[in-house]
């Protein structure tokens, strides 16, 4: 429980308004600790930076260099100090950034990019198209050991360059045919390219100054960017300072300086919202019915899918109707219940907001029938079913929907279902090596298209941990990635999700989730997505106090 | 001055210190990778071929003894190596950046705590029995058997949500080491209070403090001079692997008030299986207690000369 909220329970903002006596009258302790206090405290409200905006981004990033940067906290940092060929508006569009056009192929298999012109990196060079290049060719060099390199393996030799299997990086489809173009080449056409150069993996690099430079290359005074701010300091573990830059190529934006603090504890980072040390911070799902009705709180759909997957190669999991009966035995409107309004019920897997989402799809509520199907799976009672275990990491709300759902399958099938919690690697471990019948997971998107989240089953997918592999479905997501046309791409990604959560029934979708913020009111065009993506160069400081 | 016998003392101690240290990388290195789990397993999962080149380029697919070597060379040279999830940085860098942060955090406690103490348990054992004894002990029993997340919570809630006296929470001012410091050095505070009451009630029966008061000697004197000395041999010795206890951080409080030290590492470096990290603060925590406790060793010879050094 957050302190604010505990303090509210105990009554103590009753005493808010009263003389500190109060201490004095109560607790001898108090008034010595009182004492050193009065003695340090000097202004009794912090001081609020003027045209600054403060927000918490939870953890240290764990790199700022662009190639291997793979988290959130790194993510929103370089998102705001460095820029891609191109950029995804609130719509979640690929729309035209350090490139100004492009154009694509007949055979969907070649794109090119125009540069715009007079874009200067923060040290003043010219952005060059081979910029492009040597950041593609040291993301997909294997002694950068990358783990995103894989977001260019449909250029065409990428994977084999990246596994060592080419070593002249002239046969990789990215070229720079003059300062300004860059022809990139496809092994396999891809309809949502523009989407994937959007991301922080894919910018441009400077070598001169990462070979100058080693590893310390990224802190503040190496670093060469050329985003809307720029990184002014960078105490690690702490807090992380940007100023706007003035020579971006859209002009400075409006703000000063942004302050990203590394707060861990979400219960301390509500604290410091609440004493006006920060001006925008994310709500734990526990706290949300304390600010649901402010007028600071903010929710928004979050592209972010969390299922049950089945090991489909144990019993009783190993037959179609088992998954089904299990699936079908969960009634999803409770979860919205039990996580405060956070999320929304899923059977399907593509979340709204995406083409391709239809919630018509996937197993529906219907105890009767889910028992039925478990008997024409063969198991006539409950007892002849195997021991069931469901596993999950550590963590509050898994436990939550862990325990209803366990609940809802004994009320609803007769079928006691154990749970094991453990920790995170130990689970991931578990989850690669040997599954469990039943476990969690789920999934962020990456980009914002329907393929990121349908290629999480392909057969061939690292991710697809439940041991179903189906040529069909493997067909079906792919022709709907080489798929121009949206009505058809549509129809390819039905039948693929029908085949996923209802006849083959290797997930039990359970629901999509949700952003829960708190944004000052002081704050002003901060563009929330469905991407959590913080773009802050449109962003502004309207002054004045909460 | 140092004596011979003294200057042997060390030599020995320092060389066995050593050799607990090798122990306990050895151990350290064994416990690591005994865990389940590896520091680039995530959710998102790579292509195998990515996953090659990730083991390669930090020797993580060299057979278990060679890495261990490799560690061990490192750790004689002094390179901690890279850090496996902070990719761009070395342990060193991190050590030497955090490390800071929780020794003036770790000191603030610690001055704190023997401040409080002492004086408490000087206070109270001079009145054995009485109101203000009984007081000081219920108070230093709640200390000790209180977590220090809960009393960090009651600081905050107190000081910072209602009179706002203090931050909630980072590392700006001198004021923003207050709340931390105090919710830190609370438990130890008490538990030396304790200490130096019983040692006091022990001591103040003793001849030569009797023959102190029947000389007339004033009673600040015969506390100060006569009873302190030989009062303080108890406390001394918790104080060497307090110290370093203290200025090595803490998890809970730095992760409560927000605070960039080194504490968080002994619990983050493990869940996140960052293993040259691990094996950091290990053994930075390990060296800071042989270290310390050989100058308690030290100490004892100073404060009571009926101890000698062998």
């Amino acid at each position: 429980m957050p302190l604010r909220l505990l303090y509210h329970r105990m009554g103590l903002h009753r005493y808010s308004k009263k003389p500190s006596g109060f201490a004095a009258r109560h607790c001898p302790a108090a008034t010595i600790l009182l004492f050193i206090a009065i003695s340090f405290s000097c202004g009794r409200v912090p001081s609020i930076p003027e045209n600054a905006f403060r927000m918490n981004i939870g953890t240290e990033p764990p790199s700022l260099d662009w190639a291997l940067a793979t988290d959130s906290a790194s993510i929103i940092v370089l998102e705001n100090i460095m820029e891609g060929l191109t950029q995804f508006d609130n719509n979640m569009t690929p729309t035209p950034a350090l490139a100004e056009s492009w154009t694509i192929s007949e055979d969907g298999k070649t794109y090119t990019f125009r540069i715009r012109e007079g874009v200067r990196w923060s040290d003043g060079a010219p952005l060059t198209a081979q910029h492009f290049v040597d950041g593609w060719r040291r993301l997909l060099d294997p002694s950068t050991a990358a783990e995103y390199a894989y977001f260019l393996y449909d250029v065409e030799n990428a994977e084999s360059f990246n596994q060592g299997r080419i070593r002249d990086f002239s046969q990789v489809g990215v070229k720079a045919e003059d300062s300004r173009t860059i022809v990139v080449r496809l092994r396999k056409p891809l309809v949502y390219f523009p989407a994937l150069t959007t991301f922080t993996a894919t910018y441009p690099a400077r070598l001169d100054v990462i070979n100058r430079w080693g590893d310390n290359w990224t802190e503040p005074q190496h670093i060469v960017t050329l985003g809307p701010y720029r990184l002014k300091s960078w105490r690690h573990e702490y807090k992380i300072s940007l100023e706007a830059n003035p020579n971006y190529y859209a002009g400075p934006p409006p703000l000063k300086s942004v302050i990203m603090y590394m707060v861990e504890e979400t219960n301390t980072a509500l604290d410091l919202y609440e004493s006006r040390a920060l001006d925008y911070v994310s709500i734990p799902t526990y706290a949300i019915p304390f600010f649901k009705s402010r007028s600071d709180y903010r929710q928004l759909p979050f592209l972010s899918g969390y299922y049950y997957a089945f090991n489909t190669t144990r019993p009783p999991f190993d037959n179609p109707l088992a998954r089904r009966a299990f699936s079908m035995a969960i009634d999803r409107s409770v979860l919205p219940k039990i996580l405060n309004d956070s999320v929304v019920p899923a059977s399907s897997w593509i979340p709204p907001g995406l083409l391709g989402h239809s919630p018509g799809i996937g197993m529906k509520f219907d105890p009767r029938q889910a028992r039925q199907l478990l008997k024409e799976a063969g198991y006539n009672s409950p007892s002849s079913i195997p021991p069931i275990t469901l596993a999950y990491n550590t963590n509050d709300t898994h436990k939550l929907v862990a325990e209803n759902i366990k609940e809802q399958w004994k009320t609803n099938l007769g079928v006691d279902v154990h749970l094991d919690n453990m920790e995170w690697k130990v689970f991931l471990q578990l989850i690669k090596t040997n599954p469990p019948q039943i476990f969690r997971l789920g999934w962020n998107a990456d980009y914002p298209d329907p393929d990121n989240f349908m290629a999480v089953f392909l057969s061939n997918s690292g991710n697809n941990h439940s041991r179903w592999a189906n040529a069909r479905y493997d067909r079906l997501v792919g022709l709907a990635a080489a798929e121009p046309n949206p009505e058809k791409r549509r129809e390819y990604y039905y039948s693929a999700q029908r085949l996923l959560t209802e006849e083959d029934c290797v997930i039990a979708p359970l629901f999509f989730a949700s952003l829960n913020r708190l944004v000052s009111p002081r704050v002003d065009k901060l563009d929330l997505n469905i991407m959590d993506i913080l773009f802050l160069k449109r962003l502004m400081i309207k002054g004045g106090r909460l | 001055m140092i004596s011979g016998k003294i200057f042997k003392f060390l030599i020995k101690r320092i060389a066995w210190g050593i050799v607990v240290l090798f122990t306990v990388a050895t151990l350290t290195f064994i416990a690591m990778k005994g865990v389940p789990g590896g520091p680039f397993d995530k959710e998102k999962n790579f292509p195998e071929a990515i996953r090659i080149n990730i083991e390669a380029r930090y020797g993580l697919n060299l057979p278990w003894h060679r890495q261990y070597a490799r560690y061990m060379v490192g750790i004689a040279k002094g390179d901690l190596g890279p850090s496996l999830k902070y990719r761009s940085r070395r342990v060193n860098d991190i050590l030497a950046e955090t490390f800071p942060v929780s020794m003036i955090l770790g000191m603030l406690a610690f001055a704190f705590s023997v401040a409080v103490g002492v004086s408490a348990g000087i206070w109270a054992g001079l009145r054995p029995g009485r109101a203000a004894d009984k007081g000081g002990m219920l108070l230093a029993t709640l200390g000790i058997s209180l977590p220090n997340f809960v009393l960090g919570t009651l600081l905050i809630l107190l000081f910072s949500l209602h009179w706002r006296f203090f931050p909630p929470a980072l590392w700006e001012k001198a004021r923003s080491m207050i709340l931390p410091a105090i919710a830190l050095g609370f438990g130890p505070g008490a538990y030396i209070a304790r200490l130096t009451r019983s040692s006091v009630i022990e001591v103040s029966g003793m001849p030569h403090v009797t023959v102190a008061r029947a000389k007339g000697v004033s009673p600040t004197r015969v506390v100060v001079k006569h009873m302190l000395r030989s009062a303080i041999v108890p406390v001394v010795t918790i104080l060497g692997p307090l110290l370093a206890t203290l200025v090595t951080g803490s998890f809970v409080i730095e992760y409560m008030f927000a605070i960039p030290g080194m504490g968080k590492f002994f619990i983050t470096a493990v869940t996140d299986r960052d293993y040259p990290l691990i094996m950091g603060v290990t053994l930075t925590y390990s060296a800071l207690i042989v270290f310390a406790n050989i100058a308690v060793d030290l100490l004892y010879g100073i404060l009571d000369p009926r101890v000698e050094v062998e």
